[in-house]
């Protein structure tokens, strides 16, 4: 499969049959009409309320429902956060989702077909499903309510350890005999042949997790009930709550705060994105 | 030929494993069994002993009228959101293998939803349309349709189906343009050189060539929509009007948290487990022989 975003020269494509101004301009306005909830929170956030509802391009510009937002919720808190969640998850799973994936890929263990099929079958399985068995051992193992708890979870990556076993796989056996001649142990191979090679793969799987992680919802919901641990996610959630009667204004500007980062990082990274769902085409 | 066995330590690979398989088991494999053993007891009301009795639970869940109708939602919205999104999202990725100005510009502006979370995208289209001051929902009433999907099970259904495709189209989209873009040229050139109109040529040359690309999505948007669209639910319309959006996880999260029904939430984890694994079993045939046509 080819990235999305190579450019197609050849001539002739499906829709340059038609007339090419209408066509682009049909496109277009389906594109706009597609981002037409995004493009509304940026005008509600950055006009006050009374042009909610009235759409004057002359209407005065305002960051006060971003300052509203702002100190209204804790969202420095849950910015710290998320960001410390999605760090330390994605740490945690490239750490030991490398040494699985190294083990499955290069070792012969007894029994390893059965564990890997235990790994697969959770493959899916997301702590959402078992969200009540899970929440009984989060609190035995005293993690409610912390960042540990919301994490921990999904530091078993299935999915990771599939990809890398994967991508080891595709190694040439003969640069790691080249690295043992050398007198490299288990770790010194892994860490200068392995990980090294497998770079892409890394990148692929790291954004996916990052954008899976920053954007997780029902857990998170479930685990934290504090504003020390809560992420962006629950937090806006709890703001924008009906019931809390905060204008819907700010709430637009506590909404934009909240995926603002992720927009940037996919204008940023756009092409690598794209690459990454690809190249882990399988979630 | 390689021997398997290369390092000395015969644990290290038992080492390699532990950490991934202590998670596992803490998290899946321990939580599993809990649900199953759970999901054959009854617990007395003060939770201080409990029965065993047998499949009890699973009848009770599947002859109650309330669970039918929960099963019936979360088809019809994982449907409706598969469909959606789908469709969609191929029409873009047509019309976007088609624009040759601003073709970039153009593939980031489709693929940005995907960056907001699905809880997210449901306040989102729960500012466009609140009854009261949300103002698709007003421009809606002026044209006399009345909108109010705290009311209305059928609106609402159609507000969560729209909101939860909405980020997961641009996903989607990623996967049909790059499908698209590697389907040869000369096969289209030949289809409208015997004369085939464009619709022609989309459904019996292009859409043929997409099959393995569109089997693959149905699989990941169907278990998308049963597992990963609680935030929107929750964010729109937390179930309502009455039970007409509640889906199987919303109800496995609401017996289990605010009802606490043990016996019944872990039945209805147990099913839920049952769908999933189904489902990763039927994604894991494709991988391994891709869709034939």
């Amino acid at each position: 499969m080819r990235p999305a975003t190579a450019s197609t020269s050849n001539a002739l494509t499906f829709t340059s049959l038609r007339l090419p101004s209408l066509e682009t301009l049909a496109a277009w306005l389906l594109a706009l009409i597609w981002i037409f909830p995004l493009l509304y929170a940026f005008w509600a956030a950055f006009h006050p309320p009374a042009f909610m509802v009235t759409f004057d391009l002359t209407a005065p510009l305002t960051l006060s429902n971003i300052i509203d937002a702002w100190t209204q919720a804790p969202f420095a808190r849950y910015y710290l956060n998320t960001f410390a969640l999605v760090t330390g998850v994605v740490l945690a799973q490239f750490v030991v989702c490398t040494l699985a994936g190294f083990a499955f890929a290069r070792f012969p263990i007894p029994g390893k077909n059965l564990l890997f099929m235990l790994v697969l079958i959770q493959l899916f399985v997301f702590p959402e499903v078992l969200i009540v068995e899970n929440y009984r051992i989060a609190s035995e193992l005293g993690l409610i309510d912390t960042l540990t708890g919301v994490g921990l979870p999904y530091v078993a990556s299935a999915f990771g350890i599939f990809l890398l076993r994967q991508t080891f796989k595709t190694i040439p056996r003969e640069l790691e005999d080249a690295a043992r001649i050398e007198g490299c142990g288990w770790m010194a191979i892994l860490w200068k042949v392995y990980v090294p090679l497998a770079k892409p793969t890394y990148l692929a799987y790291g954004l996916v997790s990052i954008s899976h992680h920053w954007n997780n919802f029902l857990w998170p919901l479930v685990v934290t009930n504090s504003v020390e641990s809560r992420p962006l996610t629950v937090g806006l959630g709890v703001f924008s709550a009906p019931e809390t009667g905060v204008n819907w204004a700010t709430v637009s500007a506590a909404t934009l705060l909240s995926i603002a980062p992720l927009l940037v990082a996919f204008l940023l990274f756009q092409r690598q994105f794209v690459q990454s769902f690809l190249r882990s085409g399988i979630r | 030929m390689h021997k398997n066995v290369t390092f000395k330590n015969p644990w290290l690979p038992y080492l390699l494993v532990l950490p991934q398989m202590a998670v596992t088991i803490v998290f899946f494999i321990w939580p599993a069994a809990q649900a199953l053993k759970q999901s054959f007891l009854v617990e007395d009301a003060f939770g201080l002993s409990s029965e065993f009795v047998w499949f009890d639970n699973f009848v009770a869940l599947f002859t109650d009228p309330a669970y039918y109708e929960v099963m019936i939602n979360t088809a019809l919205f994982s449907i409706g959101v598969t469909v959606v999104t789908m469709v969609v999202a191929m029409l873009l990725a047509v019309m976007a293998d088609g624009v040759l100005r601003g073709k970039r510009t153009y593939q980031l502006l489709l693929t940005w939803p995907y960056a907001v979370a699905p809880a997210v995208a449901g306040v989102l289209w729960l500012f466009l349309f609140n009854p009261s001051n949300g103002v698709l929902a007003l421009a809606l009433r002026t044209i006399g349709y009345n909108w109010n999907h705290y009311l209305n099970g059928e609106q609402a259904m159609a507000l969560v189906i729209t909101a939860a495709a909405w980020p997961r189209i641009a996903y989607n989209f990623i996967f049909f343009l790059a499908a698209l873009q590697s389907i040869p040229r000369s096969l289209i050139e030949a289809a409208a050189i015997d004369g085939a109109g464009p619709a022609r040529r989309f459904f019996s040359v292009m859409f043929p060539l997409l099959s393995p690309t569109t089997f693959f999505l149905v699989v990941v948007n169907l278990v998308y929509a049963f597992f990963e669209t609680f935030g929107v639910i929750h964010t729109v319309t937390q179930g309502g009007p009455g039970t007409a959006t509640e889906i199987l996880v919303y109800k496995v999260f609401k017996d289990g948290f605010i009802g606490l029904d043990l016996g019944s939430s872990a039945a209805q984890s147990v099913v839920l487990m049952v769908i999933v694994i189904g489902l990763t079993a039927i994604q894991f045939k494709y991988i391994e022989r891709k869709v034939q046509y």
